[in-house]
């Protein structure tokens, strides 16, 4: 069975055998195939640009409120005529990276899968993770265009062409932030990400990031390449919190989808982890891209 | 069938005549029988003291939050060895409360057993809502304890004898603040919750609930049946704020369970809503209980 459908049946109630099944094929990420079950094929609305949106992060575990930054942005470019969103995808960080508190990939692939198994539109991409090295967002970003407009030749409009799909990365706040720390991003990979790509950013309140994109430079050069939402809801289910939560024994219960948290349960992960008392990366190399300070 | 097994079938995919049906039981609130289905009958540590927590408010509709409420309580009272917590419970407030947003009793009450389902402890009682007339939380409380102990005696210890249970009120950070409104609370009813009852209020990180159990009478009087449990993620996921989003047509998608969300929908509550522009409610009549000020 495909992961897709092994990700819904593993919220039924299945017999031991078939959950041992489902659970294998929840978490397999090679052979490697690019996921587009739930990518719309044909674009409705010609005069709107077709977009793909792609989270990348560590996603250790998912939670409510990476599947609401989706949410968040979709809403935001149905507002904004411009785009028409054919699909979203969660990109889970290679283990390479290194980072405290990130379960092994296998694991964190499969929780987002359970956790976009209800959803019309979200899928999780496991190729990053599935690489034999670390990969940088500009690579991912490049991936997604080799797979969605090179092989798949991009999406079909109502006439009968065909149209190259638009590929922009979604995160949230602390990617801004990630800007400004020395050393962090290679700029020739903020130019092509920003530039050739683009970039939909899901702010809280209050915080200033347009004061942010006027003294950045390379943002600045790119602004109409980013899309900033605003959150109207402040959530703060950090994933590093959760993990905390899981190690001292407290309900996560709503804080995560129900079947992540029996993953979690089951596989006991998170429970002898060392988590540092601050929220700083504990390396942080040149030209690592910004997966690293989001949860 | 059961209002609590047509809520669990509500989530897998019925046929049409199926659906119907399930969807006028989970909104039927008469004739009233008390859920009982999911309370510990049992108690396991006969050191400890049972407990019920009963949580009042407007639930329109319930959200996320409220749910993180009760395992937030769960959490903290099982550390605290004095308490063994035998189920939990929603009240939704009575239609007479008259309050903006408040969707009708029944689909509140059908909302908050959708979202209930799937938990193992909590439930919902509808008596509150399905009375000829407002409920003071007090008189909440008393019928939870004719209902638990004069008509069910309480609760059996391994040696064979019964215990009464205990009841709380479980509530936002907003009941503290309630406190202080002139004429909102009448004093005999704080004596009453506080005294004979008890509270677990769970509050936000860096609010100053125990300044203000110093400052407040009857409150401090209480104070060793009052039970602050800090919020250590902050979720600002209010109903108010849930009801604008259906209203101007933006995703309430993982704030609030789907099948809440599947209902809203389907019924098409709060699209035509008028919210007032601040939280504060329209009427404030004496004697009226906390559940007020809570969404």
């Amino acid at each position: 069975m495909s992961q897709e459908v092994a990700a819904r049946q593993a919220s039924s109630s299945p017999s031991a055998l078939a959950a041992a099944e489902i659970a294998a094929e929840v978490m397999r990420i090679t052979p490697y195939t690019f996921p587009d079950a739930k990518l719309q094929r044909l674009q409705q609305d010609p005069l709107r640009e077709p977009l793909v949106l792609v989270a990348c992060g560590s996603f250790s575990p998912i939670t409510y409120l990476h599947l609401r930054m989706f949410e968040m942005a979709i809403d935001y470019l149905r507002e904004d005529a411009r785009f028409e969103v054919l699909g979203g995808y969660f990109s889970p960080v290679n283990d390479a990276y290194g980072k405290p508190g990130l379960a092994p990939a296998s694991h964190r692939v499969a929780m987002c899968r359970l956790a976009v198994a209800p959803s019309e539109w979200l899928m999780v991409d496991p190729w990053e993770a599935a690489q034999p090295a670390y990969m940088r967002s500009a690579d991912v970003l490049d991936h997604f265009d080799q797979e969605l407009n090179t092989v798949r030749g991009g999406v079909e409009l109502p006439d009968g062409s065909r149209r190259a799909v638009r590929i922009m990365l979604l995160a949230g706040g602390d990617l801004i932030e990630s800007f400004g720390t020395p050393n962090l991003w290679a700029e020739a990979d903020l130019h092509r990400i920003m530039g050739e790509y683009g970039c939909v950013i899901v702010e809280r309140t209050g915080t200033d990031v347009w004061g942010f994109l006027l003294a950045h430079d390379i943002l600045n050069e790119h602004r109409r390449n980013v899309f900033v939402v605003k959150q109207l809801i402040y959530n703060d289910i950090s994933s590093t919190k959760v993990r905390l939560f899981v190690k001292r024994n407290m309900s996560i219960k709503y804080l995560v989808p129900d079947p992540v948290m029996h993953h979690i349960y089951a596989h006991q992960l998170y429970v002898g982890g060392r988590e540092p008392l601050d929220a700083a990366p504990v390396k942080a190399t040149p030209v690592k891209t910004t997966a690293e300070d989001r949860d």
